[in-house]
């Protein structure tokens, strides 16, 4: 008999909470978007230039976001693009995905760097609300893509090119850091 | 029963708690890792309203054409800047809490000749050049409005350009954040792979270029790729 | 168990409790600016007043013009290392905030979690009475407690002061510092301020 009001509340409660979900998954209309002025498809490049896209996992599986991922030319070193892990193809939220858009065709080398500890650039107080701020996974020191040479004990000046075409994504740039 | 219910918990907050976070790096209104939702304008041009005064004791106005021709040149990208017009009078820290709205569908942009207006913000007058509030819808990531206020008290002297802060500013009010590349640069001492010579280092950099701020009145690729992936023309 | 059974005996108060414990709890804010490319140290000297302080009160809320949010952060001041008049407590004003659905930030200004604490760099006091932050970048840094020590740790990196311990006043890091304990960062301020 005393179970009776408790699963009585219990679905009431969960009830609850699926009907604001499903509010708010519908009022929020899937972040951001509008008809009038979309953006861009999932994987599409921008016009005369193509991508970069990988992950970035500690040494221990775990996928790390806020990891800051820079593809430089090879040929002119101030042409550089960025992006952060954690925000995949669309500007959506995917874990330790990355995606660099609009690069121009060309060789690239691709490298990771944490940017808290860095104290002429950021810090983890900016970034806390992204970073765990208390993440003991992001020390990992710089390192550019090693290609098959990639894990946990290469050399981080070890790097491979990456052939960027147009009009073409260029997958499976996957970081392993050194923890 | 119980796990149904921390799931359904879970879910909830999956869904409803944003967070902060930077892209190319693009504003969003994250505040977890399980959600994002990036700033932008749900229609462009947009229009701007500007200080009929004066900034670091030069035209102000003209400083604003030229940041806007900037950002709409940029290619694959929508125009950004619409029509320029100027507020009634000169904005001051004694009107620009009345004069100027944050939530209007327009970027205001005060000259702040004595810094005044930077401190009633509560921020540093001899360090802070500009500052760009963006106003937006939480839920949706529509950007309504934006404030930016140039400092005119430094702007102009201590190695700082008024048109490279003022395109940087403006590339907030797009939706774009800072960019660390230049941060790792040998003349900051400080150590990193593949440093990147100043002349080349993106106006959204958050700081200005000692060597020549000049600099930061161009785009860089990284910064008109930001806005070609939020604002594409086609 | 026993949580368990209190949870059962009281969810609807729960709910809305744990609902409304994340839209106070969090101090924190962001913000864009440029600012000059300044070191701690400079900052340091050009501030009118540093403090080790703690949170105690975030609230943001509309002007009276219903134009802009400013949130008033409120800070219990725990030790000053510049400044003329010590003071229990201060406020800060800082333009930004969330009220309802409209949320107005400048990203990058440093975030400030209820509870927390902080070192403040303090610039001079605005027309209407508030201090305001020397930097953005340097206005602010982290103090963290080690679990495991019970130290407190300035975890935000600083740049271009000399650190020094405090126990044998020697300096330990003249360029880039991280995980300074706060009693060697405290040291190390005054001796930089008063050469």
């Amino acid at each position: 008999m005393a179970l009776k009001p408790r699963l009585s509340l219990n679905k009431l409660l969960i009830s609850f909470f699926f009907l604001i979900c499903i509010i708010f998954v519908a009022c929020d209309g899937g972040g951001g978007e509008d008809e009038e002025n979309p953006a861009p498809n999932p994987g599409t490049t921008l016009p005369g230039a193509g991508a970069i896209q990988g992950n970035v996992i500690s040494s221990n599986g775990f996928t790390l976001n806020a990891v800051h991922v820079r593809a430089v030319s090879i040929d002119n070193q101030n042409i550089q693009i960025s992006a952060f892990s954690g925000i995949g193809p669309n500007l959506t939220f995917q874990d330790g995905v990355y995606r660099i858009d609009g690069i121009p065709q060309g060789d690239y080398l691709v490298l990771i760097e944490r940017l808290d500890g860095r104290s002429t650039v950021f810090d983890k107080a900016r970034y806390s609300d992204f970073v765990e701020s208390d993440s003991p996974l992001l020390s990992f020191p710089d390192e550019y893509f090693n290609g098959d040479g990639e894990s946990s004990t290469d050399n981080p000046p070890d790097s491979v090119k990456v052939t960027v075409v147009n009009g073409q994504t260029t997958q499976g740039i996957n970081f392993i850091t050194n923890d | 029963m119980r796990k149904i219910k921390y799931l359904a918990l879970f879910t909830f907050l999956v869904l409803t708690f944003p967070v902060f976070a930077f892209s190319y790096h693009i504003l969003n209104n994250s505040t977890s890792t399980f959600s994002f939702v990036f700033l932008r304008w749900s229609s462009t041009p947009v229009n701007l309203r500007v200080d009929p005064g004066t900034l670091a004791g030069g035209g102000g106005q003209e400083i604003v054409v030229g940041a806007c021709e900037v950002w709409n040149s940029v290619p694959n990208a929508q125009q950004l800047c619409g029509s320029l017009t100027n507020f009634s009078e000169d904005i001051t820290v004694d009107n620009f809490q009345s004069m100027t709205s944050n939530s209007n569908g327009s970027i205001d942009v005060v000259f702040d000749e004595t810094g005044e207006v930077v401190a009633a913000l509560g921020l540093s007058p001899n360090s802070t050049l500009g500052v760009a509030l963006v106003s937006r819808n939480v839920n949706n990531g529509e950007i309504r409005g934006v404030l930016i206020v140039l400092n005119g008290k430094i702007l102009g002297n201590s190695n700082s350009d008024p048109l490279s802060t003022t395109t940087h500013e403006m590339g907030h009010s797009w939706g774009l954040a800072h960019i660390p590349i230049g941060g790792i640069n040998n003349s900051n001492n400080v150590s990193g792979l593949e440093p990147i010579d100043t002349s080349a280092i993106p106006s959204m950099f958050p700081f200005n270029i000692p060597d020549d701020d000049e600099f930061g009145r161009t785009l860089e690729i990284d910064d008109k790729v930001g806005i070609s992936v939020r604002y594409p023309s086609n | 168990m026993m949580l368990s059974r209190i949870i059962l005996s009281n969810k609807i108060l729960f709910f809305v409790v744990f609902v409304l414990s994340f839209s106070f709890l969090n101090c924190s804010k962001s913000y864009a600016t440029r600012e000059l490319q300044e070191s701690n140290l400079d900052v340091a000297k050009r501030s009118e007043a540093i403090v080790v302080a703690r949170c105690i009160s975030s609230e943001s809320r509309w002007n009276d013009e219903g134009t802009l949010i400013f949130t008033y952060v409120t800070f219990e001041i725990q030790d000053t290392i510049k400044g003329k008049d010590p003071k229990d407590k201060l406020t800060l004003k800082l333009i930004g905030g969330q009220v309802g659905d409209v949320i107005q930030t400048v990203p990058d200004l440093p975030a400030f979690n209820e509870e927390g604490e902080v070192m403040l760099f303090l610039g001079p006091i605005n027309k209407d009475g508030y201090p305001t932050l020397a930097s953005m970048k340097n206005g602010a840094l982290q103090i963290q407690t080690d679990i495991k020590t019970g130290q407190k740790i300035v975890t935000t990196p600083t740049s271009g002061l000399e650190i020094y311990r405090e126990d044998t006043e020697r300096e330990i890091s003249s360029q880039e510092a991280e995980g300074v304990l706060l009693e060697d960062m405290i040291y190390s301020l005054r001796k930089a301020l008063n050469q």
